[in-house]
Protein backbone atom coordinates (compact mmCIF):
# COMPACT_ATOMS: atom_id res chain seq x y z
CA UNK A 1 0.00 0.00 0.00
CA UNK A 2 1.35 3.30 -1.15
CA UNK A 3 0.57 6.23 1.00
CA UNK A 4 1.20 9.72 -0.09
CA UNK A 5 0.24 13.18 -0.14
CA UNK A 6 0.50 14.17 -3.69
CA UNK A 7 -2.41 13.64 -6.66
CA UNK A 8 0.02 11.42 -8.35
CA UNK A 9 2.40 8.85 -7.52
CA UNK A 10 5.98 9.28 -9.64
CA UNK A 11 6.18 6.86 -11.90
CA UNK A 12 2.75 5.45 -11.46
CA UNK A 13 -0.51 6.02 -13.52
CA UNK A 14 -3.90 5.86 -11.68
CA UNK A 15 -5.87 3.01 -13.34
CA UNK A 16 -8.83 3.71 -11.08
CA UNK A 17 -10.11 5.64 -8.34
CA UNK A 18 -12.34 3.94 -5.40
CA UNK A 19 -13.54 7.00 -3.74
CA UNK A 20 -12.60 8.39 -0.27
CA UNK A 21 -11.75 6.26 2.87
CA UNK A 22 -11.46 7.33 6.14
CA UNK A 23 -9.35 6.34 9.27
CA UNK A 24 -11.03 7.74 12.53
CA UNK A 25 -10.17 7.75 16.16
CA UNK A 26 -10.64 8.85 19.50
CA UNK A 27 -7.87 8.63 22.25
CA UNK A 28 -7.45 9.53 26.41
CA UNK A 29 -5.02 9.44 28.35
CA UNK A 30 -5.82 7.68 31.24
CA UNK A 31 -5.65 9.37 34.96
CA UNK A 32 -2.56 8.57 36.04
CA UNK A 33 -1.32 10.09 32.39
CA UNK A 34 -3.37 13.06 32.91
CA UNK A 35 -2.09 13.58 36.15
CA UNK A 36 1.36 13.11 35.35
CA UNK A 37 0.80 15.86 32.67
CA UNK A 38 -0.67 17.96 34.43
CA UNK A 39 2.18 18.25 37.05
CA UNK A 40 4.47 18.87 34.13
CA UNK A 41 2.46 21.64 32.41
CA UNK A 42 3.33 23.77 35.49
CA UNK A 43 7.28 22.94 34.63
CA UNK A 44 6.41 23.90 30.81
CA UNK A 45 8.06 22.25 28.64
CA UNK A 46 7.41 18.89 26.55
CA UNK A 47 4.24 17.00 28.07
CA UNK A 48 5.60 13.73 26.99
CA UNK A 49 2.07 12.08 27.80
CA UNK A 50 0.08 13.90 25.19
CA UNK A 51 3.19 13.51 22.79
CA UNK A 52 2.89 9.75 23.68
CA UNK A 53 -1.09 9.89 23.25
CA UNK A 54 -1.13 12.00 19.98
CA UNK A 55 1.57 9.70 17.94
CA UNK A 56 -0.04 6.46 19.19
CA UNK A 57 -4.01 7.77 17.72
CA UNK A 58 -1.53 8.61 14.52
CA UNK A 59 -0.87 5.50 14.04
CA UNK A 60 -4.07 4.20 14.92
CA UNK A 61 -5.54 6.55 13.07
CA UNK A 62 -3.07 5.58 9.93
CA UNK A 63 -3.43 1.96 10.26
CA UNK A 64 -7.17 2.01 9.76
CA UNK A 65 -6.98 4.46 6.86
CA UNK A 66 -5.05 1.54 5.34
CA UNK A 67 -7.23 -1.61 6.57
CA UNK A 68 -10.29 0.18 5.22
CA UNK A 69 -8.22 1.28 1.56
CA UNK A 70 -7.69 -2.34 1.10
CA UNK A 71 -11.02 -3.96 1.82
CA UNK A 72 -11.89 -1.53 -0.89
CA UNK A 73 -9.40 -2.84 -3.07
CA UNK A 74 -6.77 -0.32 -3.12
CA UNK A 75 -3.55 -0.77 -3.33
CA UNK A 76 -2.72 3.04 -2.88
CA UNK A 77 -4.20 6.31 -0.87
CA UNK A 78 -3.58 9.56 -2.97
CA UNK A 79 -3.84 13.05 -1.24
CA UNK A 80 -4.03 11.56 2.42
CA UNK A 81 -4.15 14.38 5.20
CA UNK A 82 -4.56 14.49 8.85
CA UNK A 83 -7.12 16.14 10.98
CA UNK A 84 -7.88 16.59 14.71
CA UNK A 85 -10.67 17.75 16.85
CA UNK A 86 -11.14 17.68 20.86
CA UNK A 87 -13.71 16.04 22.17
CA UNK A 88 -14.24 17.42 25.81
CA UNK A 89 -11.53 17.92 28.34
CA UNK A 90 -8.90 14.51 27.58
CA UNK A 91 -10.16 13.71 24.56
CA UNK A 92 -8.67 14.04 20.96
CA UNK A 93 -10.15 12.93 18.22
CA UNK A 94 -7.65 12.11 14.60
CA UNK A 95 -9.20 11.44 11.24
CA UNK A 96 -6.44 10.29 8.41
CA UNK A 97 -8.46 10.26 5.40
CA UNK A 98 -7.20 10.51 1.64
CA UNK A 99 -8.66 9.35 -1.85
CA UNK A 100 -7.97 4.72 -2.35
CA UNK A 101 -6.91 4.06 -5.76
CA UNK A 102 -5.53 1.59 -7.95
CA UNK A 103 -2.46 2.16 -9.28
CA UNK A 104 -0.07 0.64 -11.59
CA UNK A 105 3.68 1.59 -12.79
CA UNK A 106 3.87 3.59 -16.29
CA UNK A 107 5.02 2.41 -18.77
CA UNK B 1 -13.71 -0.48 59.53
CA UNK B 2 -15.92 0.48 56.97
CA UNK B 3 -13.85 2.85 55.42
CA UNK B 4 -11.20 0.35 54.99
CA UNK B 5 -14.09 -1.57 53.11
CA UNK B 6 -15.33 1.34 50.81
CA UNK B 7 -11.41 1.86 50.03
CA UNK B 8 -11.02 -1.30 48.85
CA UNK B 9 -14.09 -2.00 46.87
CA UNK B 10 -13.15 1.60 45.07
CA UNK B 11 -9.63 0.06 44.26
CA UNK B 12 -11.43 -3.11 43.10
CA UNK B 13 -13.35 -1.29 40.81
CA UNK B 14 -10.73 0.79 39.67
CA UNK B 15 -9.16 -2.15 38.62
CA UNK B 16 -11.50 -3.84 36.98
CA UNK B 17 -12.64 -0.99 35.07
CA UNK B 18 -8.95 -0.84 34.16
CA UNK B 19 -8.42 -4.05 32.94
CA UNK B 20 -11.76 -4.79 31.64
CA UNK B 21 -10.74 -1.36 29.04
CA UNK B 22 -7.48 -2.53 28.30
CA UNK B 23 -8.15 -5.74 26.54
CA UNK B 24 -8.44 -5.83 22.90
CA UNK B 25 -6.55 -2.12 23.01
CA UNK B 26 -4.15 -0.98 19.93
CA UNK B 27 -1.43 -2.48 20.36
CA UNK B 28 1.54 -0.33 20.23
CA UNK B 29 4.93 -1.92 21.13
CA UNK B 30 6.99 -2.13 18.19
CA UNK B 31 8.34 -5.40 16.99
CA UNK B 32 11.79 -6.56 16.45
CA UNK B 33 11.23 -9.04 12.79
CA UNK B 34 8.17 -8.80 10.84
CA UNK B 35 5.19 -10.42 11.86
CA UNK B 36 5.21 -13.08 8.78
CA UNK B 37 6.87 -13.57 5.64
CA UNK B 38 3.83 -12.15 3.38
CA UNK B 39 4.72 -9.01 5.07
CA UNK B 40 6.09 -6.40 2.57
CA UNK B 41 8.41 -3.78 3.97
CA UNK B 42 7.22 -0.03 2.65
CA UNK B 43 9.37 3.14 2.80
CA UNK B 44 7.54 4.77 5.55
CA UNK B 45 10.25 5.16 8.84
CA UNK B 46 9.78 7.11 11.22
CA UNK B 47 11.38 7.52 14.76
CA UNK B 48 9.28 6.94 17.64
CA UNK B 49 9.16 10.03 20.42
CA UNK B 50 8.52 7.34 23.40
CA UNK B 51 11.37 5.24 22.97
CA UNK B 52 13.18 6.92 20.43
CA UNK B 53 13.85 3.93 18.39
CA UNK B 54 13.75 4.09 14.38
CA UNK B 55 10.39 2.12 12.96
CA UNK B 56 10.27 0.29 9.99
CA UNK B 57 6.38 -0.08 8.73
CA UNK B 58 5.59 -2.99 7.06
CA UNK B 59 2.42 -4.15 5.72
CA UNK B 60 0.32 -6.96 4.76
CA UNK B 61 -1.27 -6.96 1.53
CA UNK B 62 -3.82 -9.37 2.04
CA UNK B 63 -5.29 -8.24 5.29
CA UNK B 64 -4.21 -4.16 4.99
CA UNK B 65 -2.79 -4.75 8.91
CA UNK B 66 0.57 -2.38 9.07
CA UNK B 67 3.17 -3.37 11.74
CA UNK B 68 6.01 -1.42 13.23
CA UNK B 69 9.31 -3.23 13.41
CA UNK B 70 12.41 -1.25 14.82
CA UNK B 71 15.13 -0.65 12.21
CA UNK B 72 18.26 -2.66 11.63
CA UNK B 73 21.16 -0.24 11.35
Amino acid sequence: MIVVTTENVTGHRTVRMLGQCFGVVVRSRGLGGNLLASLRSIVGGEIHEYTQMLEEARRHALDRLVHNATSMGANAILMMRFDSAEIGQTMSEIVAYGTAAVIEPAP
Amino acid sequence: MIGVMLWLAVIVAVVLVWAFFRQGGYKREALTAPPGPEWVKTEERFVDPTSGDTLDVWFDPGTGERAYVRAHR
